[in-house]
């Protein structure tokens, strides 16, 4: 096998120049779990070109944060991408940390990183039983949502959210975790573990999951690189690139992360790359529980009261490695209690922009399995 | 287990067998009431008409029930709980339903073994099959309560619905193990103290069958109220929905597709043989009518379908409806040809293409045996032949949004959602009478409960076979349309042409199982003076040793070639299923960078 | 963060022009006509990957642009371009790709007098994307880029949503006006491929 050898079919051209077949695919339809539409043009069931039409879902969360405190934009930026909320609440925290020059005690450090691995794994949860849906099998949503509930479980029992935590904000964390907190969480790395290996014993061996997945949709790194791709697509082409590792933050410099990579680029190397990226997490969550003991929760410096919290004039970028990719974010401020400009730097919206060269030359079928690859949120695209 | 043996190998004479269905024109032909004597066109309307919604609600029952059963159990497959419980299911009601059923089905096992014991004339067979029956339940249950479902409350993740499930299969178990305890109990005291005086009980035989039905209706009953009432509820709902009708569609195709569908799966049901009763010490099938080309009525109706479901993602105007109806019928072409094949083996093993007499060649060996390879092509076939996943491509959810059912609204959606159903029922009966056996298994409730007997086991086989198609829905992903069709034609295909040649070898070379144990015996008729063949019934043993060297090479060698295939298949699905695999182990090339 | 070598190179190459401040991880570009030249040169110098470009609205015709670069081999080095903009005239092209500009061509067009920006999605491919938004949000027109069209927003919506002086004058009666007139459209639509 090597790269050229995809299963794409030669696009053939058409000496009758009878009309192309153009689906409106969305924006209701079952597999696209928020609205989008796809405009696919196709021959027959073999797909020729894709343009996405976004904006369905547009809230003009960029212009609301001008208006608001910080406290409201952390809010409304995580409802950019709800599956795993606590980025956004990092990135507010850690822009409005590096314009002020604010240090974070080690425990909150160690906390907030135990947070976001745990968010991980709940957002790869979700996107195995979408893929699944995509793929037509019935059972993988819900044997995934279930260990899920338990991650929204935990993370409710930390922040008294099950979404749209605002656990973290600058300076810390907003509360001391619960007595039990520590000790469930142990628990449930024990027995997710091995609800993993039931996932892969499941779904990964199946035969017809790896004739649908095999080299379907290759990526080349080159392009990858080229049209902005981050994160777990960027790594399934080969790419050892994970901004926990190159440019370590919160604790991520101590924890020493492992990166997965693939092969060829394709769905499954991507599907691989999530399953080995969840067993990363739990090695993780597993090293900060080991830390998280005892220590500061919250600088003292810092004004305990987050909407009244005035942020100096400054620019800052940046960026956290989400499920998705890069989640990046531009904060300029003004010196006042509002944001003078936010902008979210969207992993999906790179994404979504590859399908129509990935889908280019297969079939109908095959759009909405790699469509489940690259796990787009469109609450981000839109914003 | 001797009893259980000689009952499998029981057999009845069937020469002189009809339908129900001509059992009820005789009756109407005759007197059916006191001074009432119909015309024979008005009895010809009565039969039409009752045969008509005979069909239609046992169609309605079985397909809702059908529907019902896949929902909860796909829910206990993926660890959830079901949908549609209505009341408070505490593990007190069913311990009462079962504590119900438990005895009435008890009851008779106790008298047969009063009657045994002390001498009486009970039929031996029936009795040791009842108990066996009976004992196996009782044992089970109480194994799976006191070793399995303490194992399984230990796992601290599994959540409330799916042990409030094991605990509802102990009770079955426990409850109804009380009863054949108490009896085995008593009966052992009796044995030992000899205290016994023979004595006989009247009309026991009778009674089991009562006791028989008694349970099954209560157990349905409570079936209906806790489980199925939602089925019956959507079904009345969606007879009300409004039925819409796209612009430009093509209105008259539109319009009669749904119709032309449902009409096809309504009449393979009238050549399907559900069961044999014996009224007055004559056999009558449960059939309406009993076709010679039963088979060949069945596959054409399978034709058909295809025709409506081209009609109406032709006519619906719709882009998915378009694609999908064109999936169904690339699909179906090409894997009616290994459907033909392996039926054509069926015809072949056993003669005829009339389903009882299918049925009735099974005797001896059920066709499963020689024809192995035969029943897996037809098993992964049937599940494209109905659209079940993994083969729902037609109208795949997630990807064509329903295909061809996608502008259907209301009671036209229902009639392609009944004939869906309807098919996998009339497919798994299909696989239970050419393939199972059929009616045919040990017989256990005597001559007298052979109605229920029969019908019991044939609709075990069946809904064996409709749960092995809701398993491979909860499990598989959906092929892809490509690899669906480079499966059949390179490998179904070829395997079962090589599948159908098997068996006419093994037709030649008289291999026992081929021709349902039947050996022909050359007897020279001295009237008439010219040979004529008779064929004989014998058991294999018998068999073999009336077959020459070579036969008889041939029969050991095709059986060990079938076993080291089925040796085969079952270490594949060991291996699947079974084998422990340590993760992360990933077939291909994703490595970690440090 | 830049390592020490890469930050010598890059003053090396891009000379005055660029500003890189003490933490190195921003650097200023004082004079925006040498845009083109400085990407190019940060291309060469291994900066293959655009991650993120925005704009921030100064009030008046003054915009902030600010692009995100990180370094196609040592991840760990990323830098975040800032430049200014003016648009000197109101007259903003509605729809369409502005003048084909080729950056490979002698000089980079001087656009110190124009109200366009010069694309550079010739140099990186993704700020393509980038610049499909900013010219949404805030009405920068990007000359040559292929693709210059809304991306996100309502196509009817007048103006510009993320400039300072932006009023949703057209959204007061969106219900009764826009949405109604658009429903309205395409039901006349249904209805004559109905009535053919």
């Amino acid at each position: 096998m090597t790269r050229s050898s995809d299963r794409r079919v030669e696009i053939r051209t058409d000496p009758l120049l009878t009309e192309k077949l153009i689906y409106s695919v969305g924006p209701q339809h079952p597999s696209l779990p928020s609205p989008l539409e796809l405009r696919v043009q196709a021959d027959g069931e073999l797909i020729e070109r894709i343009s996405p039409e976004v904006g369905y879902m547009h809230r003009g969360v960029e212009q609301l944060v001008t208006q608001r405190n910080y406290a409201q934009a952390a809010g409304l930026l995580s409802r950019c991408e709800w599956l795993a909320g606590s980025n956004a609440d990092w990135l507010v925290a850690d822009a409005i940390e590096r314009i002020e020059g604010i240090a974070v005690p080690e425990r909150a450090q160690w906390l907030r990183t135990l947070v976001l691995e745990l968010s991980r794994i709940g957002n790869h949860l979700f996107w195995f039983g979408n893929l699944g849906l995509e793929a037509g099998a019935y059972t993988p949503i819900f044997i995934s949502l279930r260990e899920r509930e338990l991650v929204l479980d935990l993370l409710e029992m930390l922040s008294g959210h099950r979404h749209h935590h605002g656990w973290i904000v600058p300076g810390g964390v907003r509360n001391e975790p619960p007595a039990d907190f520590s000790g469930l969480l142990r628990a449930f790395c024990a027995s997710f573990a091995l609800r993993l290996d039931e996932y892969e014993d499941f779904f990964s061996d199946n035969a017809i999951w790896i004739n649908r997945s095999e080299l379907i949709g290759t990526l080349e790194p080159e392009f990858a690189f080229e049209h902005g791709a981050t994160g777990p697509v960027l790594r399934g082409s080969g790419i050892a690139h994970d901004l926990r590792r190159d440019q370590p933050y919160a604790m991520y410099g101590e924890l020493d992360v492992r990166v997965p990579t693939g092969e060829f680029g394709d769905v499954l190397d991507r599907y691989r790359v999530r399953f080995m990226e969840m067993r990363e997490s739990l090695r993780l969550i597993a090293a900060c529980l080991d830390n998280c003991e005892a220590g500061e929760l919250r600088n003292p410096d810092v004004n305990p009261d987050y909407a009244a919290l005035t942020v100096s004039r400054g620019e800052v970028y940046t960026a956290v490695e989400s499920p998705r990719g890069e989640l990046g974010l531009t904060l300029v401020s003004d010196g006042t209690n509002r944001p003078a400009r936010m902008h979210l730097r969207a992993p999906s919206l790179y994404h979504l922009f590859l399908l129509d060269e990935l889908c280019r030359g297969y079939l109908l079928a095959d759009l909405f399995v790699i469509y489940g690859s690259l796990d787009i949120m469109i609450g981000e695209v839109d914003k | 287990m001797l009893p259980v043996l000689a009952m499998l190998q029981q057999r009845y004479d069937m020469s002189e067998a009809r339908t129900m269905w001509e059992a009820l024109r005789a009756w109407l032909n005759g007197e059916p009431l006191p001074g009432l004597r119909f015309s024979p066109e008005v009895s010809n309307g009565i039969m039409l008409v009752t045969a008509l919604l005979f069909i239609f609600f046992l169609e309605l029952m079985i397909t809702i029930g059908l529907q019902v059963w896949e929902r909860r159990l796909m829910a206990r497959m993926q660890g959830r709980r079901g949908p549609q419980e209505y009341g408070e299911v505490t593990p007190q009601r069913y311990r009462r339903i079962f504590l119900q059923v438990g005895s009435l089905l008890g009851l008779p096992a106790v008298l047969y073994g009063l009657q045994y014991w002390s001498g009486g004339t009970a039929d031996a067979a029936v009795f040791g099959t009842w108990a066996i029956v009976l004992g196996v339940l009782g044992i089970a249950g109480l194994v799976s309560r006191r070793f399995v479902l303490p194992a399984l409350n230990a796992n601290v993740n599994a959540n409330a619905g799916f042990l409030s499930i094991l605990k509802f299969k102990a009770a079955l178990f426990s409850l109804l193990a009380m009863p054949c305890l108490a009896a085995t109990g008593g009966l052992v005291a009796a044995l030992l103290l000899g205290l016994l005086p023979k004595f006989s009980i009247p009309y026991v035989p009778q009674l089991t069958v009562l006791c028989t039905v008694l349970a099954f209706v209560l157990y349905m009953t409570y079936m209906i109220r806790f489980y199925w009432r939602q089925g019956f509820y959507d079904t009345i709902k969606i007879f009300f929905k409004e039925d819409t009708v796209p612009l430009n569609a093509d209105k008259l195709l539109y319009l009669i597709a749904p119709i032309l569908v449902y009409i096809p799966a309504l009449l393979s049901w009238v050549v399907i043989p559900f069961g044999v009763a014996a009224v007055d010490g004559q056999i009558v099938y449960y059939m309406i009518q009993d076709l010679n080309v039963g088979l060949l009525l069945i596959i054409a109706d399978f034709a058909m379908f295809l025709v409506a479901v081209i009609m109406s993602g032709y006519a619906s105007n719709n882009k998915y409806a378009l694609v999908g109806a064109m999936r169904e019928a690339a699909m179906l072409l090409t894997y009616e040809i290994p459907m033909l094949m392996a039926l054509l083996c069926v015809a072949i093993f056993a003669g005829s293409l009339n389903l009882t007499e299918i049925v009735q060649r099974q005797s001896m060996t059920w066709g499963i045996l020689p024809l192995f390879p035969a029943f897996i092509i037809y098993l992964v076939v049937s599940l494209a032949e109905t659209n079940r996943p993994p083969f729902d491509l037609p109208e795949a959810q997630n990807e064509l949004l329903g295909g061809y059912l996608v502008e259907y609204s209301g009671l036209r959606f229902a009639l392609f959602y009944v004939a869906e159903y309807s098919n996998v029922f009339i497919v798994s009966a299909i696989m239970s009478v050419c393939f199972l056996g059929g009616w045919k298994g040990p017989m256990f409730l005597g001559l007298d409960g052979l109605w229920l007997t029969s019908l019991f086991w044939f609709l075990l086989k069946t809904y064996a076979i409709c749960f092995f198609f809701i398993w491979a829905r909860s499990t598989m992903p959906r092929i892809r349309v490509d690899q669906i069709m480079f499966f059949s034609w390179k490998f179904l295909l070829p395997a079962s042409v090589v599948v159908m040649a098997a068996t006419a070898l093994g037709v030649v070379n008289k291999h026992p199982w081929f021709s349902a144990n039947q050996l022909a015996v050359h007897d020279v008729d001295v009237t008439a003076l010219q040979d004529v063949t008779q064929f004989q019934t014998l058991t294999t043993a018998e068999a073999l040793a009336v077959l020459t060297v070579q036969q008889k090479a041939f029969f050991w060698g095709y059986n060990a070639l079938c076993l080291f295939f089925g040796l085969f298949i079952l270490v594949m699905a060991w291996r699947i299923l079974f084998v422990k695999r340590v993760h992360p182990q990933p077939r291909r090339e994703v490595s970690w960078n440090a | 963060m830049l390592p020490d070598e890469l930050a010598g190179r890059i003053r090396e190459e891009c000379g005055d022009g660029l500003l890189l401040d003490p933490a190195r991880s921003w650097a200023i570009l004082t004079d925006s006509a040498q845009l083109l030249l400085v990407c190019r040169q940060l291309k060469n110098l291994g900066f293959i990957r655009a991650l993120n470009m925005t704009a921030n609205h100064l009030g008046g015709q003054d915009f902030h642009l600010y692009l995100m670069l990180r370094h196609g081999t040592q991840h760990d080095s990323s830098l975040t371009l800032k430049w200014k903009f003016s648009l000197l005239d109101d007259a903003v092209p509605e729809t369409g790709p502005g003048p084909e500009a080729d950056p490979d061509a002698a000089a980079p067009p001087a656009y110190a007098g124009q109200s366009v920006h010069p694309s550079l999605s010739l140099i990186w491919r993704a700020t393509e994307l980038m610049e499909r938004e900013i010219f949404e949000f805030f009405g920068i027109p990007f000359a040559g880029n292929a693709n210059l069209t809304g991306l996100i927003l309502d196509p009817q919506l007048q103006g510009f949503p993320l400039r300072r002086d932006f009023r949703a004058a057209s959204h007061e009666n969106y219900a009764e006006t826009v949405l109604k007139e658009r429903h309205d459209a395409a039901m006349r639509e249904v209805l004559d491929d109905a009535q053919l």
